[in-house]
């Protein structure tokens, strides 16, 4: 090191970048230890993220049977990890996601108001899912719904 | 520059020069001469054991103990997560190898007499550390829930019942009821994951301070009152560094590939209804399984069960003073022996309630290792039951 900086003082500024076969060689070691670190973890990190997270499931599932569920009444089901709301309606049967989108609470029907509550800040929506009021920030998310053979199906 | 920035931020708080000064004590620490390519096997256990904590820890992020989820979940780590294939079979294979290479390293402290005065210690925890590594091997294997897994642990836990006055007891408290059920599985996942690697790691701690606390041993004979510090020697770093950087790309290698090319299968569910024929532990217990065999119950337990105290006593039972191999010939004849006891053994278990070809002919082997031949292509004899009922 003493050796170039003495160069240095009299010779051209190039020399300040000359590598010594021992930097050489450090720098390969270390990169070398480097590259085999971060190939070890990113793999790692691959298989850490969450599987399930590559998009909704294309088939529809059953739910429930439409028995189960008078008019004007409702059922919650547990679906792909999720909880989720469905109400019978004199036409149809509507789901909704029953997570609160305030601050993730499960959400009630109010039969007689016709309005799904959240019990813990009282947000309040309506039947399309959006938000009448209360501090909820979005509305529900809502899912397609098919019934086949009294056979309640949703897509996720 | 930042490197003198944090360098004097430390160096206002804490006695950087003291720290360093041990830190290159460590590092620079003399070896003796007769340091060798086998005194990396001690460090090769302890890379195998931080792959296995690793590569357990991805594991654990999808795996789930319970009857109904255990196979499921470890079939979707294998089929659905990012190369959760990859580190189950790591996980697997690690284990395998972490038992062959803990025995070398013992192999080669026994041949080198590494373990006389003053280091019986650090034999005795190196002992622990071996067998808990097989209790490791044991409580993991059960994880799966796979039908081997699953009868190897039925068979494993009865034999445990066969210990006189208290196996009942042990038994029990070692399936958490009268069969292997969901309780089993989570009494050994616990004893997996959380107990057994943190003693490992306290024991490591003590076995890696007193290595390096006492230094390596050399070949001269036991001094006879304190051995002498070694002044000069081989340093540590880089010259024994160097071997043990190539050692661990080797191992690597080994493992990797293996992990690849040799996958252990998942097999099927555990059934408890159905016991799959001829049952046997993994491979590294099939000396122990094999010697229960030729003893009624109690006294082949007793046998079996000197072997391991006698490894752990050892520095205590051998008092000669001398360290050079071919100085020990009593030593040497008595490791051999023990030795060809255990690949005997191992390999008569490994036959057993099999049925090979040599020559044309075939021959079947029963339970105690005893070809028999036998016409080609016949049914399944009498004898061919396995050792062990199934629990009602």
């Amino acid at each position: 090191m003493k050796n170039t900086e003495d160069q240095n003082l009299e010779g051209p500024a190039v020399l300040k970048k000359e590598m010594s076969r021992r930097d050489f060689l450090d720098w390969v070691i270390k990169g070398g230890i480097l590259a085999t670190l971060s190939g070890m973890l990113f793999p790692a990190l691959a298989y850490l993220w969450p599987v399930m997270g590559h998009g909704p499931k294309v088939d529809m599932e059953e739910v429930a049977a439409l028995d189960e569920i008078p008019v004007g009444g409702f059922k919650k089901v547990f679906l792909g990890g999720s909880a989720l709301l469905l109400i019978r309606t004199a036409q149809e049967i509507k789901a909704f996601s029953a997570i609160c989108t305030h601050l993730g609470c499960v959400v009630d029907w109010d039969g007689p108001k016709r309005e799904i509550v959240c019990p813990c800040h009282a947000g309040v929506f309506d039947l399309e899912g959006r938000v009448v009021s209360g501090p909820p920030p979005r509305p529900l998310p809502t899912y397609p719904v098919k019934v086949i053979n009294g056979k309640v199906f949703i897509k996720l | 520059m930042i490197k003198g920035w944090i360098k004097s931020w430390f160096a206002d708080r804490y006695d950087v020069d003291q720290i360093e000064e041990v830190i290159k004590g460590q590092v620079e620490k003399p070896l003796p001469e007769n340091i060798s390519w086998f005194h990396t096997l001690g460090s090769m256990s302890l890379f195998l054991f931080v792959s296995q904590v690793f590569t357990g820890i991805l594991l654990l992020v999808y795996y789930r103990p319970t009857v109904h989820d255990a196979f499921e979940s470890v079939k979707f780590i294998m089929t659905t997560t990012y190369m959760g294939w990859l580190f189950r079979q790591v996980h697997a294979w690690g284990a395998n190898l972490m038992i062959i290479v803990l025995f070398l390293h013992m192999l080669r402290t026994y041949i080198t007499g590494s373990y006389k005065k003053p280091r019986e210690l650090t034999w005795v925890i190196g002992a622990a550390l071996f067998f808990l590594t097989l209790v490791f091997g044991f409580t993991g294997y059960l994880l799966p829930w796979n039908q081997l897994a699953y009868w190897a642990t039925t068979v494993g836990t009865e034999i445990a019942g066969a210990i006189p006055w208290m196996g009942n007891f042990i038994k029990t408290l070692l399936r958490g009821g009268g069969a292997v059920g969901g309780e089993t599985i989570s009494r050994f996942f616990v004893v997996h994951v959380i107990i057994l690697p943190w003693v490992l790691f306290f024991l490591i701690v003590a076995h890696l301070f007193l290595v390096r606390y006492q230094g390596i041993a050399t070949m001269d004979p036991v001094s006879p009152g304190k051995e002498p510090k070694l002044k000069e020697g081989v340093p540590f770093f880089p010259d024994h560094v160097l071997k043990e950087g190539i050692v661990f790309f080797i191992l690597l290698g080994v493992l990797i590939t293996l992990a690849i090319l040799k996958p252990f299968d998942l097999g099927e569910k555990a059934d408890p209804l159905q016991t799959p024929f001829a049952i046997k532990p993994e491979w590294y217990f099939l000396p122990m399984y094999q010697m229960i065999k030729y003893f009624p119950k109690l006294v082949g337990i007793f046998i079996t069960s000197l072997g391991p105290l006698i490894l752990v006593i050892l520095p205590f039972l051998d008092r000669g003073k001398e360290r050079n191999p071919f100085k020990r010939p009593i030593s040497m004849m008595l490791g051999i022996a023990g030795l060809l006891l255990l690949v005997g053994l191992g390999m008569l278990g490994a036959v057993a309630e099999t049925k090979k070809n040599f020559f044309g002919k075939t021959y079947e082997f029963d339970i105690y290792g005893i070809p028999r031949l036998i016409k080609a292509n016949a049914g399944s004899s009498e004898s061919l039951q396995p050792p062990q009922t199934p629990p009602k």
